[in-house]
């Protein structure tokens, strides 16, 4: 053999490595992106849940200290605060990245 | 490669990630409906669920772009958290307008358990049956508290851990103190001494725990509520002996009359020279516009507990049903004053504005005099809120609190009454040397109370002597509606005997009452009438003739020249709330004036793998699970 083919066993060895590299880092790379942002969906899913209760006891409220005519009946209440509460959440996920 | 690269990096998922939020009402509500405290307690479970959630997976478009893995990492989350909701009432005493020490909230409401099975609380003020659920129940004294009393409220000093309630900020011994004023408290106490007094939460004054009323609403200040099942130690309110409930129980106030003199401009201080020349000289008598009238300062004493706890209410009411777009409940009471009549009209706004009232009273006096013979009143306030005022009262079975009591209130009554304490009275000669004659040689004067035997002088009076049967002899007919006796008038003679003469001598009888309501009407003479109002008094006597039995013996205590010396009365009031009894359950979250606490009870999650898995290929990460 030439003197510079002894050169190739390193390379083959590099080019090897950089595919483990990509095949098996960058999957758990992937992972490791993955478990995060879904650890963070959870975090979120949770401090939307006391948001909106919060909100729904707003509301509620709100509707109450309105005068007779105006007040919304206990249905009718109830989807007005379904409504209200989703588009905000809904607001707030799109801002957040995970909604689209 | 590179094309197909940038082709991979556009690919967008198909499904859009959506997140919705619903709610779900739990059945633990129906079985626990109140916490230990009497507060309400709901549970609600809200769901938050992301459909279609996906994270590219970057480093995968490196690999074989044909191979059945996922570019995206795609899944379901639902997370249902479970609420625990626990409502109290924001309002406070000290929203209500009394101060900090007032509202220490050293005394709950309580109530026997045998009052709300007491058919005689549960009748209107014409006696006739409430609706079911309503009740009549008076205020009593703290005094007067027995684990048996059947018929009242009380507000009582309790004990809790053998100590008082105590503001946390101002507690003497707290080495710790929590708020502004308790470290400000400290720093001074141990910059300058041990020994500072300073004005706390009434802690060590009686009087001005007996003051003071708080905790009218339910719930806020936990640290004063009195948990279910606690004994409670009421020795703290000392025992009345007389132990009677009554309506009017409450000493607001005290009229007590001084000596003076009254000019067209000045008014001299009873204790100044020239008012006690005045009156030595007798120039009163015979100075047109120098009265020595027996009333000229009153003295009024309103603080009671009374007192507070109306103001209490009155304003918590008023503030609740203060909605958005519609008018306060005192903007209500206004309107409704012009429809009332004249009693009740003076009273109600005499109590919502009491300050001006007096004012104009006062300067009305001063012209035209006030004779109002008004003995008791009663004034009732009726709410018609859609938002009623909330009541918790604790209920005590045998020394125990053993559950809560809530209402709506729904009215207010008060009962005024005057009661006399002592009226001193003298009778002076007449005419411009009387004064200086009862000076030089004294008056008899009296005191009458009552309850007491009348001094014998007092109990009748001389009108003269008549031929005729009593109502024919015009000297004595002006008297006829007065209690009289007659006696014969008798010559007896040695060996001859008595015998009568046909004339009878006539004497008005009077009793204790008699004196008493003449000295509650004449209280004020000399001044009572104002300036113009005794000349104009005098002149419609002589035209009229009296035709009242008060009238008549007005006009006879008079011509006899009694005066009223001293006057003491006492206003007595008493408080009636007008309650309708409701359950726990009817308090709901985001009722106007409560407050709510958020807590989480459980939460659990759910998650859906929506990865398409390659046989054999290898698993990615996913969360699932419960988690508490």
């Amino acid at each position: 053999m030439r003197r510079a083919s002894v050169a190739i066993v390193p390379l083959l060895i590099g080019i090897f490595l950089i595919f483990w590299v990509i095949w098996f880092l960058g999957e758990e790379s992937d992972n490791t992106k993955i478990i995060s942002k879904t650890v963070r969906l959870e975090d979120l899913h949770e401090n939307i849940a006391m948001y909106a209760m919060k909100r729904k006891i707003e509301l509620i409220r709100e509707n109450n200290q309105k005068p007779p005519a105006q007040r919304l009946n206990q249905q009718d209440l109830e989807s007005y605060v379904k409504q209200t509460v989703n588009q905000e959440v809904r607001a707030m996920m799109i801002k957040n990245g995970i909604d689209k | 490669m590179k094309k197909t690269l940038i082709a991979a990096t556009f690919v967008a998922s198909v499904y859009a990630t959506t997140t919705n939020v619903s709610f779900q009402s739990q059945t633990q509500t129906a079985t626990n409906p109140e916490n230990e405290y009497g507060e309400r307690i709901t549970y609600e479970s809200v769901i938050v669920d992301t459909t279609d959630f996906s994270v590219d997976k970057f480093w995968n478009k490196f690999r074989d772009a044909t191979a059945a893995q996922n570019k995206t990492f795609s899944m379901d989350l639902q997370t249902s958290v479970l609420f625990k909701l626990t409502t109290q009432s924001t309002f406070t005493c000290e929203k209500a307008g009394l101060d900090a020490e007032g509202c220490s909230g050293q005394k709950p409401l309580f109530i026997n358990k045998s009052v709300l099975s007491n058919t005689d609380l549960q009748v209107d003020a014409d006696g006739n049956a409430l609706p079911l659920g309503e009740y009549r129940i008076p205020f009593d004294k703290a005094a007067n508290y027995t684990p048996t009393r059947n018929d009242a409220f009380y507000a009582l000093d309790v004990y809790r851990d053998d100590v008082y309630y105590t503001d946390q900020g101002l507690a003497e011994d707290d080495p710790d103190p929590k708020n502004f004023f308790g470290r400000l408290l400290a720093f001074f106490k141990d910059y300058f001494s041990k020994e500072t007094t300073v004005y706390t939460n009434g802690n060590d004054n009686p009087l001005l725990r007996q003051r003071y009323i708080a905790n009218l609403t339910y719930g806020i200040q936990q640290s004063y509520k009195i948990p279910k099942n606690s004994a409670i130690d009421a020795s703290l309110n000392a025992a009345d002996a007389s132990g009677a409930v009554s309506l009017l129980d409450y000493d607001s106030q005290a009229i007590t009359e001084v000596n003076g003199c009254n000019g067209l401009i000045l008014n001299y201080n009873p204790n100044s020279l020239p008012c006690k020349t005045i009156r030595f000289f007798g120039f009163s008598n015979f100075m047109p516009f120098i009265g020595d009238s027996q009333n000229d300062i009153v003295n009024i004493d309103t603080t009671s507990v009374l007192e507070d706890t109306e103001t209490v209410l009155l304003t918590l009411a008023s503030n609740l049903n203060n909605l958005k777009g519609s008018d306060s409940y005192v903007e209500q009471m206004r309107s409704r004053i012009d429809a009332v009549d004249d009693t009740t009209e003076q009273s109600i706004v005499k109590e919502l504005f009491k300050p001006m009232i007096n004012m104009m009273s006062g300067m009305y006096r001063f012209f035209f005099g006030s004779r109002s013979n008004v003995k008791t009143q009663k004034v009732y306030i009726d709410f018609d809120f859609d938002i009623p005022l909330p009541i918790q009262m604790n209920v005590v079975e045998n020394g125990v609190v053993t559950s809560f009591a809530n209402f709506d209130l729904k009215g207010i009554e008060s009962v005024y009454g005057t009661e006399v304490q002592e009226c001193r009275l003298y009778q002076s000669a007449s005419g411009p040397m009387g004064a200086m004659f009862d000076m030089l040689f004294g008056v008899d004067k009296y005191t009458v109370r009552p309850n007491e035997p009348l001094h014998n002088d007092l109990r009748e009076i001389y009108l003269g002597r008549t031929r005729k049967v009593l109502g024919d002899d015009p000297s004595i007919n002006e008297h006829n509606l007065l209690n009289t006796r007659r006696e014969e008038i008798q010559i007896c003679a040695p060996f001859v005997g008595c015998y009568g003469t046909g004339e009878y001598k006539v004497y008005a009888q009077l009793t204790t009452d008699d004196w008493l309501d003449w000295c509650s009407r004449n209280k004020e003479n000399g001044g009572k009438d104002g300036i113009f109002g005794r000349f104009i008094g005098a002149i419609i006597d002589l035209f009229t003739q009296p035709n009242t039995y008060e009238a008549q013996l007005d006009d006879l205590l008079n011509d006899e020249h009694y005066y009223v010396k001293d006057y003491k009365e006492q206003v007595h009031k008493g408080l009636i709330l007008h309650l309708l009894q409701k359950d726990i359950t009817a308090i709901e979250v985001g009722d106007v004036g409560t407050t709510t606490k958020i807590e989480i009870e459980a939460i659990s999650k759910n998650a859906t793998d929506k990865n398409a898995h390659p046989h054999g290929g290898g698993g990615s990460a996913m969360p699932s699970g419960t988690r508490n």
